[in-house]
């Protein structure tokens, strides 16, 4: 499988990956041996073969979805872990790059 | 205490008060801080915050309160599971100041026991990797040959041991991550199978495959190890109900009559001579204990890697797609959000896992899901099928763990592919998600040959049992490296 350079950048930009040029050669040249290789799969006969998915097929444990309130001290632990806050609200870049402040 | 201690020395000397809690950390504090300067297996020293912790227990077992099995042992913890109030970076950058506000199921039940943690152990970033050369943190040199890689993912898990920096590690395995580096190192390590012990906390890597495990000086220590940490959990969904045997009872067992199968596909003309020599030494170790040895097949073998290459980075790109520098860890700045997402994704990630990101992307997307991740799924189900089969005429599986020693650093740093195949032979068992062993069993050039030993799904005692009666007469697992 030969992937081309455009492949490699739609990839990383599905991604969220920055690739600089020589990465971009670099990872087209890597990701093109690594499916190569996976390519033997096709030889296998998979006919009326299941897919596995999980081992074991089963999740007997599920859990209701319901809210756990958290103790203040681990809320404020969490809160120390934003990479950037204004008192106790995270700080993100407008979501809509449409949006003016 | 002499300069190697088992797990079951160690609690013995504690428990009678020849040792205290706080004498241990201390011990394992000085030959971190001596020793492992030349191996980097910690990317985080708690020490510190270990000696706190052995004055309670120390304070406590005077107080004539009776502790576990493991209260005062010393710990190290591959830096891919979460620990409460300890930096947990996965050895990758986008987490260099994560501080989680809970431990992983296995770790809260080790450090409730009484265990302590005297720090965070270096492996490749998320478990990408089979050398520890993918580690943000700079690579781990084997303590038997500092030229060379400790394994991978969990390479500094291994070393901590095989170097004696604490009595025991926990890893994580997902398609050999505690096997390899532990035969690269010369020390028993467990992947549990799937299923076994809570992957609650464990940095998922690839969900449907990841397990938790101990490494030690011997099977019997981590038989100890692991009747702590096994058992259902509610926190984690994919943990099995079923009861959890009494593991040092179990591998006491005798395993004269019982079979050992050994699958021709691992055994071909390209394998090492002399890595088949010390595995087939070891293999006429177990036939003069009185096991029936059975030539078996492993038919899909061949396409283990090629299976594993493909899922596992499907999963790894899925689980990483949260790491984006928002909420936690390190944000990069970028001109917008969608560019503030790149920027931290791409200073934050090492090589190795942008490869399996874009892997995994390129295999899931429109047009290729069929042809890559679906028809993996289904040689999965036959790989699976291959180990049902063989467990219907044997009770254990023995291979080498993997196809050669531990290679120098930079031998497969530039061919992807090369570095994969090294996980020929721990992979299939991690696709079947049974449990499976590492025992030292000999050296080739100098360094540890490891011998795996397979065993049924939640049938761990199986391996462990003849891992121990191996290491009964055998001195394979008491030799240690010169530091």
């Amino acid at each position: 499988m030969k992937l081309t350079t455009a492949d490699v950048m739609r990839i990383a930009q599905l991604a969220r990956l920055d690739l600089t040029e020589s990465e971009q050669e670099r990872y087209t040249s890597e990701l093109s041996a690594i499916l190569s290789y996976a390519e033997m799969l096709g030889e296998v006969d998979t006919t009326g073969v299941e897919p596995t998915s999980h081992i074991t097929g089963e999740l007997k444990n599920l859990r209701p979805d319901a809210v756990i309130q958290i103790d203040d001290e681990t809320r404020a632990k969490l809160i120390a872990q934003f990479p950037d806050a204004k008192a106790d609200l995270l700080t993100v870049a407008p979501v809509f790059s449409s949006y003016k402040q | 205490m002499k300069e190697f201690s088992t797990l079951a020395e160690w609690s013995d000397a504690l428990k009678s008060g020849v040792v205290s809690a706080v004498e241990a950390v201390n011990f394992f504090s000085q030959r971190i801080h001596a020793i492992d300067p030349k191996l980097n297996s910690f990317i985080t020293d708690s020490t510190v915050e270990a000696q706190e912790e052995a004055k309670k227990i120390d304070a406590r077992r005077a107080a004539g309160e009776v502790l576990s099995d493991i209260a005062g042992i010393p710990f190290g913890i591959k830096d891919a599971l979460d620990s409460a109030g300890i930096r947990s970076t996965g050895a990758a950058k986008i987490l260099d100041t994560f501080v989680p506000t809970f431990d992983s199921t296995a770790i809260n039940r080790l450090r409730s026991a009484g265990a302590i943690v005297i720090g965070k152990q270096n492996c490749d970033s998320f478990g990408h990797g089979a050398s520890n050369e993918n580690s943000m943190y700079g690579a781990v040199s084997n303590p038997w040959d500092v030229s060379r890689v400790s394994g991978g993912s969990s390479g500094g898990s291994a070393a901590a041991v095989a170097a004696n920096l604490n009595v025991f590690s926990i890893g994580e395995d997902t398609g050999g991550s505690i096997r390899a580096p532990a035969s690269f190192c010369g020390v028993t390590g467990l992947k549990t199978s799937y299923g076994r012990v809570s992957r609650f906390g464990a940095m998922p890597m690839a969900s449907s495959l990841d397990t938790v495990g101990p490494f030690a000086h011997s099977a019997e220590d981590v038989a100890i190890i692991l009747q702590h940490i096994a058992g259902h959990d509610p926190l984690d969904a994919t943990t099995a109900e079923a009861p959890v045997p009494n593991y040092r009872s179990e591998i006491s067992k005798p395993i004269s009559g019982m079979k050992i199968g050994v699958p021709r596909e691992y055994f071909t003309d390209e394998l090492d001579t002399t890595i088949r020599a010390r595995v087939e030494e070891a293999i006429a170790e177990f036939k003069k204990m009185g096991a029936e040895i059975v030539e078996i097949s492993l038919p899909h073998t061949k396409y283990a890697i090629a299976t594993y290459y493909i899922l596992v980075p499907c999963e790894d790109s899925s689980n990483l797609a949260r790491l984006d520098g928002i909420r936690y860890g390190t944000r990069a700045a970028g001109q917008d959000l969608v560019h503030t997402y790149s920027a931290s994704r791409t200073a934050g990630f090492p090589d190795e896992v942008k490869r399996r990101i874009m892997i995994g992307t390129f295999a899931l997307s429109h047009g290729n899901f069929d042809a890559f991740y679906v028809q993996a799924q289904k040689v999965r189900t036959l790989i699976k099928h291959d180990f049902d089969e063989a467990f219907t005429k044997v009770d254990v599986i023995m291979t080498p763990t993997t196809p050669e020693i531990a290679f120098k650093f930079g031998d497969k740093t530039t061919d992807p592919v090369k570095m994969y195949l090294s996980d020929a032979f721990v992979s299939p068992a991690s696709l079947a998600g049974v449990a499976a062993l590492s025992v030292p069993c000999g050296f080739a050039q100098g360094m540890p040959v490891g011998l795996q030993i397979i065993g049924p799904r939640l049938a761990e005692e199986l391996p462990l049992r003849f891992g121990h009666h191996f290491q009964k007469i055998t001195n394979w697992h008491t030799q240690h490296p010169a530091l």
